[in-house]
């Protein structure tokens, strides 16, 4: 069982990116864009301090706790009661992440590719896409995510492309103007598409060489960061922040400038690699969410039931998803939630793992 | 997988494997008795001969050939068995000893392999495997010659994978000829053979090849441990075989590669996979698989490196546009009609126009056609198959337009497709897309842009989840080898291949120094 | 060997067929695809379909005319023009359910035309839509029509494809041919951001079934300013810094006969803060070859440089009047120069950039430059 979820510190690095690049990053432009104008890029770098903190605490977490697995680390030092309770908490935000993630990507699907077919419809064929990937395992979801960041790196090209055709360097300047609490509000917004780097406590205990983890979970920041960055940059320059705050998805508007011959549209077959980077967001913390609960049941035969348990619960929570008017209030939400759980947790588990060193010990001995 | 355990059948073919029946007595030490004993299994059948002779030119023993009609070499039959049998000096001490049948099998007949069997068992199973058998009277064993022979086919160039620069040599139904065609090429003594036998009816002879010091121990074993639990009465060919072993049966795409071509094999066993040679096909199969073999040709390592890689990066275009082209025309064209440039979507447009099915209709009319066609030409004699092609191509196209029954541009689309469809040197792959591509025009036909991307990201997983003898299917793609990447969608020169392919598991990592053009070398 | 799972394969089958409701599917052959439209405020015509309004809501404001071709090859007429008066543009495509018997793609069309009358009135409410809806590219052609757009769309023509195409044509590369701008809804999108105003391309009927682009419509923000005629077009591309070529006639003092020289151009501007008073240097740069010189003295550097003077102080002269009608008249920043201000004082100047005072105040110092890098096949 455990070989079926076991994965290297390259697929760990693409896990990690494909968990936090997602649909959020076609909208952030226009968030930062209204926040903190021309400096916009800079917000992607304040906030990306919070999943580097994030990172390195969980990495700490995982180097103090070689061997044992999320649950047993939970348990270890919360105690059984107070550990499973807050598993079931961070399993349900996981869950909770992926429904919105799912909802939101299958109402960008509408809107451009498929307007007449009913939301169900669209939430229903890339669950199936999902549950499909998560029931083969973690080793399955690892070697997906190496094969489809080179997708990412391809929509990075298409990205590029526009600027090309229309760009105006005065956008970005003056750079010296910073306000700090306009480039705070900014880093705020930033954090939604920074959340999935939690999903590394989950996956620490099944890398193969966990002294490389953190080398790779810094990669795959500096993969988000570079991502995020060329994207709001290239909306800078092409829009700039006035234009580039009253779009939706600046990030897809960007490609509809480009007038390529024969390509006639390129946000078409951007969405068409798209699909496959934002299911990795899907599927990636849903996988961390399978294997959680697994581990904290203990029902590691019944893993492909369970994934489909979750599946059916994603698909229906999908459902209820608002419409783009209220992906501001989502997009907050999403953020304070990952800093109340995703980012809390593993620092308050490091804080109590430094305290009560003796104690775990004796306890693990015990 | 169900594991049958049996015993591992040692490399000569003494073997006795699970066969209907036969009562393993002694025979008896007259001639007649032996006679009246075998005719049961014997008489019902008359391909065997039977030739009564007297041995010695001294003290005469009366003895019986047994074998079956051109399955023995006759010419090894008369000169070196019979003749010096007959003549063979025997006086009569000699001929008193229990001992006779040694002295016979040292120094009787003159050829390769003699034996001897004592058993109605293995004197039966002896002739039916092909052997010569000789019963001498007041003898219990019987003298066992190997003298294999009759009509095969001659070795001759591949059919299925020509190429122009490699050699021109492909394998026959003979499994023995095969494995020397290899041996021939591959001089080391770490090369070991191994034979077994599989059908408790057909008693195919089967050997799998490998380099003991580069090949996983692990894999030649798992290999041994499937080969033996296969139980089944008959093997035809070695497509059965490689139905057996596949992990997953269900999948559309072939997980075990073979060829027809001694010279690739040879490559293969040097990157450390195993050769499984099946007697009666004229091809072998290797283990461990992954995706990227279906997609090499030798041609792309004896060509320069630059046309190899042109060619192998065609390759995976082509296969792309066998599995996609029809469905992208829909997706285009009934979908998202506004991806089509101004220029080509008017007269598509108004071509089709005139066609009274949807597009969806239009294309799975045509891909049907086609598919209808390729079979018909794959069966036909070469002429006739050509025939047909040409008439099912122009022909029908131009009569399908005329008529309204297809628009030009969707002929033009399923005919690109075919041709990609053959592009690839395999036909397990090149099945894979012809049949993958029915699949993804439906859902296009359902979904578009969106179901193809769902479509290719199911494909991506499955790929990804295919896994047998340790080997990952989609390496070194996923999980990234970067040094594999050299021979992946390119092919990098061969001088820079210092190291075997990360992707399968071996025990001997290394290939070559690395090698200057002006003859120095990095030791 | 795995078993098979014929249970689950039957329910994904089921699921699959229930899903393939195929809701977007619309082929291709079913579809009318504009090529040109035209927005014009509405205007009663007899001819117009008047009969499509639901309720008072409805009060037709503007004419949306709209071109596609005819996809039988039976029909007498190559392409459908037709009128549809509506309340705004985005519901229009309501009336054209009414209207047309085949499913429009209105993201397909490649040429928006803006009647003068509606430009005065202000554009963007009008293009909103078309920005809104995801269907429709952002590199759709703007253009201004002297005159009704509904007129130029329904004029005949016998030298192209039809009047979508020609159109299309027209206004897609003149940058290419002459010192014209194409403009697409992406970029008349970005120019209503601070410290930027339109310019539109502007499209006239004229002689018997043509149409040609007579110059250039300056608009402030959404509104029409000004309309220039092909000297001032090609004063203010140069000003503006839109990199496109064309030909300058040039005549000598000493000589009565004209040569002409082709060129290319480019724009440097530089922003300095005097006080209150902001100093824009424009450098424009023009690098060209002589095209013509048919006068009898040789082409000598001397020579070369008297031309480059003539060139030089012919288009200076030319830009300074836009300028000065800019700064007292329109006021309004039509050559683009406040975005420089903005990228060194941007949060000071963003609410003030667009009033009248800034540009009006402005000192803009103009350096005309002209390169002639080669003289063409003779000496």
């Amino acid at each position: 069982m455990s070989r079926m979820h076991q994965i290297n510190s390259r697929q760990l690095m693409f896990i990690l990116t494909g968990g936090q690049v997602g649909t959020a990053m076609l909208a952030l432009p226009a968030l930062l864009g209204k926040a903190a104008g021309q400096h916009a890029w800079v917000c992607i770098l304040l906030g990306a301090l919070v999943p580097l903190i994030n990172l390195l605490v969980i990495e700490n977490l995982g180097k103090r706790h070689l061997g044992s697995n999320m649950v047993q680390m939970f348990q270890a030092l919360m105690g059984k009661v107070a550990g499973t309770i807050c598993i079931l908490v961070f399993a349900f935000y996981l869950i909770g992440a992926t429904t919105v993630l799912l909802g939101v990507f299958a109402r960008l699907i509408q809107l451009f590719l498929l307007p007449k077919t009913p939301l169900w419809v669209v939430v229903l064929l890339a669950m199936m896409c999902v549950i499909y990937a998560v029931s083969k395992g973690g080793r399955v979801v690892g070697r997906l995510n190496e094969t489809l960041f080179f997708g990412l790196v391809l929509s990075m090209f298409f990205i590029v492309i526009p600027v090309y055709y229309s760009h105006d360097l005065t956008n970005l300047l003056p750079l010296g103007e910073l306000d700090v609490g306009e480039l705070l509000r900014g880093a705020f917004y930033t954090i939604t598409t920074f959340a999935g780097a939690e999903i590394l406590l989950v996956l620490y205990s099944q890398v193969d060489k966990p002294e490389e983890v953190k080398v790779a979970a810094m990669n795959a920041l500096g993969l988000s960061v570079a991502t995020y960055l060329i994207v709001a940059i290239c909306c800078l320059l092409v829009f700039g922040a006035e234009r580039m705050a009253r779009f939706t998805w600046p990030g897809v508007t960007i490609l509809k400038i480009a007038h390529v011959p024969v390509i006639e549209r390129f946000e078409f077959y951007f969405l068409a690699i798209w699909v496959g980077i934002v299911l990795r967001r899907v599927i990636n913390p849903s996988f961390a969410a399978a294997l959680t609960l697994v581990q904290l049941f203990n029902m590691e035969e019944r893993y492909n039931l369970l994934v489909l348990f979750l599946g059916v619960v994603v698909f229906v929570g999908a459902q209820f998803s608002p419409n783009t008017m209220g992906n501001q209030i989502i997009w907050n939400y999403f953020a304070i939630s990952y800093l109340s759980i995703g980012f809390t947790f593993p620092l308050v588990l490091l804080l109590i793992s430094l305290l009560r060193k003796g104690t775990v010990k004796a306890n693990a001995k015990a | 997988m169900r594991i049958i355990p049996r015993k591992p059948a040692p490399s000569n073919s003494q073997t006795q494997p699970k066969s209907g029946g036969l009562p393993e007595d002694p025979v008896p030490l007259s001639l007649k008795d032996k006679n009246e004993m075998l005719s049961p299994y014997l008489d019902k059948n008359e391909d065997i001969n039977k030739r009564d002779f007297t041995l010695g030119s001294d003290l005469k023993i009366s003895a019986r050939a047994v074998y079956l009609n051109q399955v023995v070499d006759n010419d090894a039959l008369y000169r070196h068995v019979l003749d010096p049998l007959m003549h063979f000096p025997l006086t009569v001490q000699e001929g008193l000893t229990p001992a006779l049948i040694n002295v016979l099998a040292n120094s009787g007949p003159s050829v390769g392999q003699v034996k001897t069997a004592a058993t109605i068992k293995e004197i039966v199973q002896h002739i039916f495997d092909g052997l010569l058998v000789v019963l001498l009277d007041g003898y219990q064993e019987a003298l066992v010659v190997d003298i294999h022979g009759g009509e095969f086919r001659a070795v001759d160039e591949p059919p299925g994978e020509r190429t122009t620069r490699g050699p021109r040599e492909g394998f026959i139904e003979n499994m023995d000829i095969n494995i020397s065609m290899i041996r021939r090429r591959l001089r080391d003594p770490n090369l070991v053979v191994k034979k077994t036998m599989i059908g408790r009816r057909t008693r195919t002879p089967v050997a799998y090849m490998y380099i003991e010091d580069i090949a996983s121990p692990e894999v030649v074993n798992n290999l041994r441990q499937r080969l033996d639990a296969i139980d089944v009465d008959g093997i035809v060919a070695s497509g059965y075989i490689e139905q057996y072993l596949e992990k997953s049966p269900w999948s559309f795409f072939p997980q075990i590669s073979s060829s027809e071509r001694p010279d690739r094999l040879v490559a293969k066993l040097m990157e450390g996979r195993v050769v499984v040679i099946v007697h009666g096909t004229p091809l072998a199969f290797t283990v461990p698989t992954l995706a990227l073999e279906f997609f090499q040709a030798s041609e792309d390592y004896y060509e320069r490196t630059i046309y190899g890689s042109i060619t192998r990066f065609m390759r995976f275009v082509a296969f792309f546009l066998a599995i996609s082209l029809p469905s992208i025309y829909i997706s285009l064209f009934s979908f998202h009609p506004e991806l089509v440039p101004f220029k080509l979507l008017l007269p598509v447009a108004q071509a089709r126009s005139q066609v009274p099915f949807p597009v969806l209709i239009e294309v799975l009319i045509q891909e049907f056609i086609i598919q209808l066609t390729v079979e018909s030409g794959l069966r036909l004699p070469g002429a006739v198959g050509q025939t047909v092609g040409v008439v099912a191509g122009i022909i029908l196209g131009q009569a399908a337009i005329a008529a309204k029954l297809a628009s030009p541009a969707v002929i033009i689309v399923i005919s690109v497709t075919t041709i990609a469809t053959f592009v690839m040197p395999s036909s397990g792959m090149l099945l894979a897309s012809r049949i993958l591509r029915l699949p993804l025009i439906l859902i296009c036909g359902a979904f578009g842009i969106y179901g193809f991307s769902l479509a290719w990201l199911l494909i991506v997983i499955h790929v990804c989840s295919l896994e047998d003898f340790q080997t990952p299917y989609y390496a070194p793609f996923a999980p990234i080898h970067l040094r594999d990447l050299k021979d992946s969608a390119i092919r990098a020169p061969l001088w820079l291949m210092n190291k075997r392919p990360q992707s399968l598991p071996v025990t001997n990592q290394t290939r070559q120094v690395k090698t200057h053009s002006d003859g120095r070398s990095d030791q | 060997m795995p078993k098979p799972k014929p249970v689950l394969s039957l329910l994904l089958i089921i699921i699959c067929l229930n899903t393939a409701g195929c809701w977007d599917s619309k082929d291709v052959d079913r579809l009318a695809f504009p090529i040109a439209a035209s927005y014009d405020v509405h205007r009663d015509d007899p001819g117009k379909i008047n009969q499509l309004n639901h309720g008072p809501l409805e009060e037709p404001t503007v004419d949306i005319t709209v071109v596609y071709p005819n996809l039988s090859a039976l029909a007498n007429a190559k392409v459908t023009v037709e009128t549809i008066p509506s309340s705004t543009v985005g519901y229009g495509r309501d009336k054209r359910g009414y209207t047309s018997p085949d499913f429009y793609v209105t993201g397909f069309n490649k040429v928006i035309l803006a009647g003068e009358d509606l430009a005065a009135q202000g554009l963007y409410k009008h293009l909103e839509s078309l920005y809104r809806f995801p269907e429709v590219s952002n590199n759709m052609f703007l253009a201004l029509v002297e005159g009704r757009g509904e007129d130029v769309l329904k004029m005949q023509t016998d030298n192209a494809d039809n009047i979508g195409t020609l159109l299309y044509s027209l206004v897609r590369e003149p940058y290419k041919r002459g010192f014209m701008p194409a403009v697409t809804l992406h970029e008349f999108d970005v120019w209503q951001a601070p410290g930027h105003n339109p310019v539109l391309p502007m499209i006239k009927q004229g002689g018997v079934n043509q149409v040609f682009l007579s110059g250039l419509a300056v608009f402030k923000k959404d509104k029409l300013l000004a309309k220039l005629d092909l000297r001032q077009t090609r004063s203010l591309v140069l000003l503006r810094g839109i990199s496109s070529q064309g030909y300058f006639p040039f005549a000598l003092e000493d000589e009565n006969k004209p040569g002409s020289v082709f060129c290319r151009n480019e724009r440097k501007v530089k922003v300095e803060r005097q006080g209150d008073v902001y100093v824009f240097k424009v450098e424009v740069l023009l690098t060209g070859i002589i095209t013509e010189h048919p006068a009898e003295k040789p082409l000598d550097v001397e020579r070369g440089k008297k031309i480059e003077d003539f060139i030089a102080a012919e288009v200076e002269s030319d830009c300074q009047q836009i300028i000065n009608t800019m700064q007292n008249e329109w006021k309004t920043d039509c050559i683009d120069i406040s975005k420089y201000a903005l990228a060194k004082w941007r949060r000071e100047l963003e609410p003030q950039i667009d009033n009248e005072q800034f540009i009006s105040k402005a000192q803009i110092q103009l350096e005309v430059k002209v390169d002639i890098t080669n003289t063409g096949e003779l000496r």
